[in-house]
């Protein structure tokens, strides 16, 4: 089959999620990925959750098996003189390299963009940071919980004095990584078209405030700090065997879900007369709404409000997400073997393109699976070397 | 001349709305890429009512805060695509464009015989994104789906908020850059296909599929070990403290995150409290990760009298991740924003001046110094430009759609 990516050839040294994520798609439309991972130890994403049967273990993390299906592991210290040559000599045959150090901390260990643009000019450079490579800030470090925080994301919900909460699961380090992806592949469309080999300098800030940047642009219209348009839509109300979102968009949804819950006198409350009114008494109108949907069944009412053209949402667990109709007639979801951890079920292609469909064929590697495979392929070490530089704790 | 911004061989027919399509769209436009985005007075695109409630002025479409901060860099037209002689237009347009973008559920292209064998019957190499809620095929491909449905279809909420509250959402409507951004990557990944091969291709991407892919940790964990992973509120899985912290003045936080002991040791010495790190509650991760109820009340003492920005600042100066929460108005104003160029200021007709998010920040490339160049358009703006001056209608041509209402400058009605 044919693959998108099949011609290049990517070296990714990145140690977190954002790296990962951004190779994995690269991976899935046919890029052959080489995961740089420290010898012994290996990426730290390895000691992550969740582990299979909830017992950590190098070849246990979910979170990396995830991340890494479809790519191949070497293990190589690149702080080691012979390391370095190494990790050169595959920079010199590759088309983009992914890493995440510190700003300055690759041209520090003479592996710079300078030095792997000498010995491969059309070499693309992802760099992926906290807060990109230039600006006061560069040198500062940003998490999960700081990303969201930073990026104003909390500005989106209209409750000012209360406390913020970061978003679930790692979204900010994913979304990070998908900055890094559609970074990448520009580079490389440009260097097939203009020659040119860019570095792609990728910020976890900026990435995380752009897809949460309604606030800013409403604040430089209209000098509102509390963007509360989300208030309109009422939100997640707990039911009598779950969770149910209503989403309403506009007054005649709102008039719909007043008269389907038999509340019509909410219609002539002025309290709830105009959204603005309806923002002053949100927690009113919430509770009124709740009274009512506490003692319903989930997908009763979910059927019921489509029939009403009522835009209520289910909210599903991930055992649902996986038990999902759409879900399996689309072949979402895809299980592979993985020699340690068995049959996993995780995500497939993100996106389907029709004549270059994803397609990621091995499962994720073993620490090092690769090392002898690639050291003594195309670079051309002899079994001799091999013993020696794993003696030397190279690789 | 040689075009010097990746995308300026480029040129996107784009009829996507609200903003998941338009921001795949903008990418490639704020890199050079001529993006025609298609309206039509019968139909605008909805989001150019989104933000702006409240303000009844006139012109009302051309005043939405998102609709023009999210189609900036791109000309704009309107066509009546139920009219013959705008489907021609259309189809015309393909013919010289490279990528084709639309969202809306699978039927409505079909039904205007625009969908992909017929785009690609006129151009082999056209790649077609579709990016509806839930995909192009599929027992509930017709269901539509906005911001706030997606995000719990795809099952964000369920891991967000406190684990004895509701399931939480993010407000921010995010799943719509989320996918957008994967369209991007998307349609990039076939043009590096189509400079292999010459052909284009069809790409379909659901909305809900591309977010919960990032949630490939949390399914896995299902997959696994048959267990559902909690809500964490502000919580780390090992890592503690680990929250936001009021500070000095009005809603001000600090996000404060401890991983090692070392860190642990370095924040006591900032907050002036060298005996914690002698008190036993707190002595390893597994102690702090234990106590931290009540390590969350001794730094929020110490906070409270911190303003956030310099709180971050001196703990990120001893090795400590900390981060303001930042409000738009500090957003804008912010000093490293500034100096990489987040947000550009563009002058746009009827509303002025104001800064925007520039849609590439996040992806600098070297030699490229990425801004906003064009506000987003009027509705119908480029008309003229675009019928005529790409696709040589005559003015008489142009004034007859015009009369006829398949283009116009003024939604029907208005």
């Amino acid at each position: 089959m044919t693959k998108a990516l099949g011609k290049y050839k990517v070296i990714d040294i990145s140690r977190g999620i954002a790296g990962a994520y951004c190779t994995r798609l690269m991976a899935g439309f046919g890029a052959e990925v080489i995961k740089i991972e420290k010898p012994n130890t290996g990426s730290p994403l390895r000691r992550l959750r969740p582990f299979k049967s909830n017992v950590p273990g190098i070849e246990n993390s979910g979170l990396f098996i995830y991340l890494n299906t479809g790519k191949k592991s070497l293990t190589l210290d690149i702080t080691t003189a012979t390391g370095k040559q190494i990790f050169l000599e595959l920079a010199r045959r590759a088309d983009a390299v992914i890493e995440d150090f510190a700003p300055g901390e690759m041209a520090r260990r003479g592996l710079g963009i300078r030095a792997l643009q000498q010995i491969n000019p059309k070499l693309v450079l992802t760099s992926i940071t906290s807060f990109g490579q230039s600006g006061p800030y560069k040198n500062y470090r940003l998490n999960h919980l700081g990303a969201w925080g930073m990026s104003g994301a909390r500005y989106n919900d209209g409750t000012p004095g209360v406390k913020p909460v970061q978003i679930g699961g790692w979204l900010t380090h994913y979304i990070t990584g998908l900055f890094a992806n559609a970074g990448t592949l520009t580079a490389l469309y440009d260097r097939e078209l203009n020659g040119k080999a860019r570095r792609v300098d990728v910020s976890m800030l900026e990435s995380v405030m752009l897809i949460t940047c309604y606030p800013t642009t409403i604040y430089a219209y209209r000098g509102l700090v509390h963007n509360a348009v989300s208030k309109e839509r009422m939100g997640i109300f707990k039911c009598k065997d779950g969770y149910i979102g209503l989403n309403l968009y506009g007054r005649l949804n709102f008039e719909l879900l007043c008269s389907f819950l038999g509340l019509t006198e909410m219609l002539t409350d002025p309290r709830f007369s105009t959204p603005a009114a309806i923002f002053e008494h949100f927690e009113e109108a919430r509770a009124i709404i709740a009274e009512k949907v506490k003692d319903r069944e989930k997908m009763e009412l979910f059927k019921s409000g489509a029939e009403w053209r009522i835009p209520i949402g289910l909210v599903p667990d991930v055992k649902e997400i996986l038990e999902s109709p759409q879900h399996q007639a689309r072949n979402f979801f895809e299980t592979v073997k993985h020699p340690a951890a068995g049959a996993v079920t995780m995500p497939g292609a993100p996106f389907k393109l029709s004549s270059t469909p994803w397609q990621l064929t091995s499962p994720a590697p073993l620490l090092g699976e690769h090392t002898r495979e690639i050291l003594t392929g195309e670079l051309g070490y002899t079994p001799d070397d091999i013993v020696r530089l794993r003696e030397r704790g190279v690789i | 001349m040689k075009p010097t911004l990746p995308f300026a061989n480029l040129r996107i027919v784009d009829a996507t709305n609200s903003w998941a399509g338009p921001f795949t769209t903008q990418i490639f436009a704020n890199l050079g890429a001529e993006v025609i985005k298609v309206e039509s007075i019968q139909y605008m695109d909805t989001w150019r009512a989104s933000g702006n409630l409240g303000d009844n002025q006139d012109a009302y479409w051309e005043r939405s805060p998102l609709w023009n901060s999210v189609n900036t860099d791109k000309l704009g037209i309107t066509l009546d695509l139920n009219d013959p002689r705008a489907k021609d237009i259309f189809l015309k347009l393909v013919k010289i464009s490279d990528i084709v973008a639309e969202n809306f559920t699978p039927r409505v292209m079909k039904n205007f015989g625009l969908d992909y064998p017929a785009l690609q019957a006129i151009n082999p190499g056209i790649i077609m994104i579709s990016l509806p809620a839930h995909g192009a095929t599929g027992p509930w491909k017709d269901t539509g789906g906005f911001a706030a449905s997606i995000e719990q279809t795809a099952g964000i909420p369920m891991l967000t908020g406190y684990p004895d509250g509701l399931p939480k959402m993010s407000s921010a409507g995010f799943t719509d850059p989320i996918a957008g951004i994967n369209g991007a990557a998307a349609v990039l990944t076939a043009l590096l296909s189509r400079q292999k091969t010459g052909k284009g291709q069809y790409i379909d991407l659901s909305q809900v599929e591309a977010t919960t892919s990032l949630l490939g940790d949390a399914i896995v964990d299902y997959s696994m070990n048959g267990q559902i992973p909690p809500r964490r509120g502000n919580r780390h899985p090992f890592a503690a403290p680990h929250g936001y912290y009021p500070c000095k003045g009005e809603d001000k936080w600090l996000a404060l995150a401890i991983y090692t002991d070392a860190e642990w040791q370095k924040l006591c010495r900032v907050m002036r409290q060298p005996e914690l790190t002698r008190d036993p509650r707190f002595a390893t991760a597994d102690d702090r990760y234990r106590h931290q109820d009540e390590l969350d009340a001794i730094i929020e003492q110490w906070t409270r009298q911190q303003e956030h920005y310099t709180a971050m600042h001196r703990l990120q100066k001893a090795g400590i991740t900390a981060a303001p929460v930042l409000n738009p108005q500090e957003l804008l104003a912010d000093p490293h924003l500034a100096a990489r160029g987040t947000y550009s200021k563009v002058d746009r007709k009827i509303m002025g001046e104001h800064p925007y998010p520039v849609p590439t920040a996040p992806l600098k490339l070297s030699g490229i110094k990425a801004k906003i160049k064009l506000p987003a358009p009027l509705l119908g703006e480029h008309n003229e430009y675009v019928l005529g001056d790409i696709l040589g209608l005559s003015p008489d041509e142009i004034q007859q759609l015009a009369k006829d209402n398949v283009i116009g400058k003024r939604p029907l009605g208005m």
